[in-house]
């Protein structure tokens, strides 16, 4: 019993499979926080992290020196009535210099269910997380590492909130499937009217000691004139760097076409032994974008771009205790057309005249102090940039049921 | 025991584990290729910094060395005037960046032109030519008003003199090579019907290209004081940028890159002679061409490079000084208390919604001339390449 | 039976023959048809009752009777037809081999005086020439389908140069659209186009601006031109031409034949009707005269008088061509 507790416990907020669906007519209150202090940023101040070959933008931030609350969080959810459910989420994410600490509603949607307490088919609507993909879907404090996967934070700019309408059948027989359709506010779209979809199905498979999961997903978006929002779009600053330091005005470029991700997942976790877990958890994204780069001085190029990338993380837990690593790789194949091309594949940060393959390795050690508090640590070999950088990290993980009071196994953060 | 468990229990997901990692080794390498369409390539060696794009060039109108040469000297000749005492270089003259320090200058006949001479430097990148004309795409089309135009009378070609200087120029010994040279594909370029469109093409040529990229600024060697200039240049409070953007230092510019071309005319609040907004007869500024109200007062914002060489300064010569020009902005407009045209400029409702004033202290408008004066290049006016061919001072420029 | 069949067989030989026969007689009328009869159509620059002539000085014109000598007069003459009491069009074809015309376009000179040197250059056109000025030109010559069977109810023209050729080069441009050569001072480079119709005068006792005390003027210049042309904005290759101008300003002239046969009528363009409502000895503003300017004061009494709309008259009301665009009966020379 302490065995299968123990296991529960760790098994959610790890795989966050276990979709938020609210149970009771009470209000449910899950919080989150997730602190963190790193030895050094990817970037210097006044510099874009923009690794070549690639397109950013969204929330794809880069790691800053000292310490930072990557996130906090605070759910709402609660059973209407019989079949309907509601979820508010509040939070912030850390990063960028004007846009920390903000506050933004994160999640606010309604659940239909049909026809048990929890599906199998579920009809939700309003603004929400995707679920096709669920490293995606998981924040920080669900993580083993602090630094969310190199694909996530360039194909979608880290994390994925859109309004939309989800309607898919529910974990039953270990089966999840279904089709989403979204308003395009979430990188890589823009809200322009066209239609932003995906599909998702995946399959679960539980034995005695042995868990496997795996599934697939396909994403599209048509973005019209899209921004890096990080640092440019229609708000962009003139920086003043103090004396000394010049500090260089980000090029404006937009995108104009359509993204087609793919992606595929899997996760395995074995228990050969009580209080021993092995696992190893994987997820491969392709992308294609097609389209237009254009600036507002009138030069335009054709783009068309493939890339592929992922992370594999195998990791070994003992009672409280995970250690394991994560190797994280991208593949950038680029083409600009276009009297204008090299300027814009520059300005754009598509150009990569080193051939320069990004990668990221991190080896964590994670110690689930107490039920609702985490301690970890990581050391990371940053090579998505040409120079490479290493960088060790300390941080801390609360995550618990702040109402009702008395949940014990709510591992918290939950969606 | 339990180590021979966990050595079992390890081996399945090590293996897993291995296998997905070495399937990412089947990425690709990365790489982004680009394909410009020939966008650096050209019959003329333009010889521009790296980033600087390539000027359009009309495809009736190729550029080429030779037709840049026949140009030059024709540029220098007086022989293309009514009376042979004007030339292209009478008003366009190298030691000022190919403006003449004057106000407004005065043609063959002394008519004086009612606006100022501007500076010829990259006038290739410029989207429209002269001061407001929004139906002057190509040099070849505003060469033909000094040449041919009555109104004012520049170089005084027209109905009844056109065949004599043309024989003028066929009756140098020097152009026959020129123009064959120029225009190899034709049999008789100086002589035949063609003759006065070649004369047309290898002027624009010429100008075309008159290419100015190596400033101070260029070379990023600044002083203090232009740095502080520059600063104020592109802040939010002065905003000259706007309007004087990019590597040519004017919101006017296209080049091989653009794709699509943006018409940009701006009314800077000079005059208001009826309280209305009107600019005094006939520069009126775009509206003169187009007729529109809107339009009134709007010119084209000229490039700065070589500014400090090019007073007396705006579409008139009516501001001396390039203080006087930053004191205009700074007051958003001009008030003119005394005739001629007396009227508030600042009360301009047709002023560009950037002409808003703003508050400059003595010591900052000097780091700005200081920045500004950074833009000379002084190898482009003391270039050989750009200057006088002709080796007798017979075609030079007799005026005063 | 046999007998019988001869004569079926004699009578259908002979209607195909003789059907034969009336085929080929009515083809022959249809080449007639088909034929392009040549004509020379005259124009005459008038001043009321007097032909234009340089040297001469004309007066009682516009509303102060001033008197004026003539500096300039020449006109673009394009889109001729002939147009039949049905409405249909018949186009009359340019002859391009002609003085002074290509194919699409001819331009009118009226000047009848300039000084030639014994090179053949021409100078002193009409102001102080003294010889016939060799590019004098005041007809049209070209051909047409003329049928017969139908009448011709009315002559039109279109006074102007066809706007793709209005934007081109000029120094390439086949005559008489040639700059320098027919059309120096036909052009109107900075509005990127031709000048359609150029009539100067100089008043005597000059022009002067009831606004300015110190502002003076010798000639009264009436140029018509398409005005508020701008370069495409999507475009900027070799000088593209730019989006249709702001305001076209061409004249179409229609004027009704009253029954004369071609060869017997000229066409009369007659200046003191074309200035009836101006001063020309002053000017208000703008430039000298009218140079079709949006804006300028002189240009409305004048755009009246040829049925253009300017500004925000639309003067389509009445038929002012009937006054300065006329048709005569061909005096003998």
């Amino acid at each position: 019993m302490i065995r299968f507790c123990v296991l529960l416990v760790l098994l959610l907020p790890v795989t966050g499979y276990a979709h938020y669906i609210p149970e009771d007519a009470q209000l449910e209150v899950n919080a989150s926080v997730v602190a963190t202090w790193r030895s050094a940023s990817v970037v210097d101040e006044y510099e874009f992290w923009q690794i070549p070959g690639t397109m950013m933008g969204g929330h794809a931030w880069p790691q800053e020196k000292g310490v930072s609350v990557d996130e906090a969080t605070l759910t709402l959810g609660s059973r209407i009535n019989e079949r309907m459910f509601g979820v508010i989420e509040i939070g912030s994410h850390g990063g960028g210099d004007d846009h920390s600490d903000e506050v933004e509603l994160q999640h606010a949607y309604i659940g239909y269910v049909c026809c048990d307490s929890a599906g199998p088919w579920v009809l939700e609507a309003g603004k929400m997380s995707a679920v096709f993909s669920p490293a995606l879907a998981s924040h920080a404090a669900d993580r083993w590492i602090s630094d969310s996967p190199l694909v996530n934070d360039v194909f979608f700019g880290r994390d994925f909130h859109d309004e939309g309408v989800r309607f898919w059948w529910h974990e039953t027989a270990g089966v999840s499937a279904g089709a989403e359709v979204w308003r395009g506010k979430a990188y890589p779209a823009t809200d322009t009217g066209d239609n932003n979809w995906d599909v998702f199905a995946r399959y679960q498979w539980q034995g005695e000691r042995l868990t496997l999961s795996g599934g697939g997903w396909f994403y599209r978006a048509s973005a019209s004139s899209r921004a890096d929002h990080r640092y440019g779009g229609t708000h962009i600053h003139t920086p003043v760097a103090p004396p000394g330091v010049t500090a260089t005005l980000f090029p404006d470029t937009r995108f104009t076409g359509d993204t087609d991700i793919a992606g595929l997942h899997a996760a395995f976790r074995y228990n050969p032994q009580p209080h021993w877990q092995l696992g190893v958890e994987a997820e491969l994204m392709q992308m294609d974008m097609d389209g237009i780069l254009h600036d507002s001085t009138g030069r335009q190029a054709g783009v068309d771009s493939d890339q592929i990338g992922g992370w594999v993380q195998p990791y070994l837990q003992w009672r409280r205790h995970t250690m394991g690593l994560r190797g994280e790789w991208l593949s950038t194949d680029n083409h600009l057309v276009g009297a204008a091309a090299p300027v814009l594949a520059t300005d754009s940060g598509l150009a990569n005249p080193q051939d320069h393959d990004p990668e990221r390795y991190t080896a964590f050690w994670h110690w689930q102090w107490r039920d609702n508090l985490a301690l970890r640590t990581e050391v990371t070999e940053d090579r998505t940039l040409p120079e490479s950088d290493l960088r060790w990290s300390v941080g801390v993980v609360w995550s618990g049921g702040l109402w009702p009071s008395a949940s014990g196994a709510s591992a918290g953060h939950q969606h | 025991m339990r180590k021979h468990y966990l050595g079992a229990g390890f081996r399945r997901p090590a293996l897993i584990a291995a296998y997905l990692i070495m399937l990412t080794g089947c990425l690709e390498q990365s790489q982004t290729t680009v394909d410009d369409q020939g966008a650096r390539v050209s019959g003329f060696d333009w010889g521009l910094p790296e980033h600087i794009p390539l000027p359009r060039e009309p495809e009736d109108n190729p550029m080429t060395e030779e037709k840049f040469q026949l140009g030059r000297h024709l540029f220098y000749d007086s022989r293309l005037s009514s009376n042979g005492t004007i030339s292209c270089s009478s008003c366009h003259q190298q030691e000022n960046a190919f403006s003449d320090g004057q106000a407004q200058p005065a043609g063959a006949t002394g008519e004086r032109h009612s606006r100022n001479s501007q500076a010829l430097v990259n006038v290739a990148w410029n989207n429209t030519l002269t001061w407001a004309n929004p139906s002057l795409g190509t040099i070849e089309k505003q060469i033909m008003i000094p040449l041919f135009g009555d109104d004012p009378i520049e170089h005084g070609l027209n109905e009844g003199n056109h065949e004599q200087v043309l024989r003028s120029l066929q009756a140098e010994p020097v152009y026959a090579s020129l123009f064959a040279e120029a225009f190899p594909g034709q049999s008789d370029p100086l002589f035949s019907d063609q003759a006065w469109d070649n004369v047309v093409k290898a002027l624009a040529s010429f100008v075309r290209g008159l290419i100015s990229f190596d400033s101070d600024f260029d070379r990023g060697g600044l002083s203090a004081e232009a740095l502080r200039g520059e600063r104020l240049f592109n802040s939010e409070r002065l905003e000259c940028f706007h309007c004087h953007a990019g590597y040519n230092f004017t919101d006017a510019t296209t080049d091989r890159l653009t794709s699509f071309n943006t018409l940009l005319f701006h009314n800077t609040g000079l005059y208001n002679i009826d309280g209305l907004g009107a600019y005094p007869e006939p520069n009126t500024g775009r509206h003169e061409v187009t007729g529109k109200a809107s339009h009134m007062g709007q010119f084209r914002a000229p490039s700065l490079r070589n500014v400090a060489l090019t007073a007396p300064y705006n579409h008139d010569g009516s501001v001396d000084t390039l203080e006087n020009v930053i004191r205009n902005y700074a007051a958003g407009g001009r008030l003119r208390v005394s005739p001629p045209y007396p009227g508030d400029g600042r009360m301009n409702p047709y002023k560009d919604g950037f002409i808003v004033s703003f508050s400059i202290t003595e010591s900052e408008i000097q780091d700005l001339v200081a920045f500004l004066e950074s833009l000379t290049d002084q190898a482009f006016i003391s270039n050989p390449r750009f200057s006088n061919p002709w080796t007798d001072n017979s075609n030079k420029d007799l005026s005063p | 039976m046999g007998k019988k069949r001869g004569l079926y067989c004699f009578i259908a030989g002979s209607v195909v023959l003789l059907s034969g026969c009336g085929g080929s007689s009515s083809s022959s009328t249809e080449t007639a048809t088909d034929e392009l009869t040549e004509l020379t159509i005259p124009f005459k620059a008038m001043v009321g009752s007097d032909p234009v002539t340089c040297g001469q000085t004309f007066t009682g014109l516009g509303t102060n009777s001033a008197s004026v000598e003539f500096e300039d007069f020449r006109m673009f003459v394009s889109n001729v037809r002939l147009v039949t009491d049905q409405g249909e069009e018949i186009p009359f074809n340019l002859d391009p081999d002609a003085l002074g015309q290509n194919a699409q376009v001819a331009l009118l000179d009226f000047r009848d005086k300039a000084d030639v040197d014994e090179a053949g250059a021409v100078s002193d056109v009409c102001i102080s020439g003294t010889q016939d000025n060799p590019g004098f030109k005041n007809y049209l010559k070209g051909t047409a389908k003329l049928d017969p069977a139908k009448t011709i109810s009315h002559f039109e023209f279109t006074i102007g140069v066809p706007f793709e050729l209005n934007h081109a080069s000029q120094t390439d441009a086949e005559e008489p659209l040639r700059n320098p050569g027919f059309a120096s001072g036909m052009t109107w480079n900075w509005q990127n186009g031709y000048k359609f119709m150029a009539i100067d005068v100089l008043p005597v006792g000059g022009i002067t601006r009831p606004s300015d005390a110190e502002w003076t003027g010798s000639a009264w210049n009436l140029h018509l031109g398409s005005t508020g042309c701008e370069v495409g904005a999507s475009e900027l290759d070799a000088g593209v031409p730019p989006e249709p101008c702001a305001a076209d300003n061409r004249v179409d002239v229609s004027l009704p034949l009253a029954g004369y046969e071609p060869g017997a009528y000229e066409i009369v363009i007659d200046y003191a009707a074309l200035v009836s409502g101006s001063n020309l000895n002053q000017d208000d503003g703008g430039a000298v005269g009218c140079m079709s300017f949006a804006g300028d004061p002189e240009c409305p009494a004048i755009f009246r008088n040829l049925a253009l709309p300017f500004g925000e008259e639309q003067n389509t009301g009445g038929n002012p061509n009937a006054v300065v665009f006329s048709i005569a009966e061909l005096q003998a020379p």
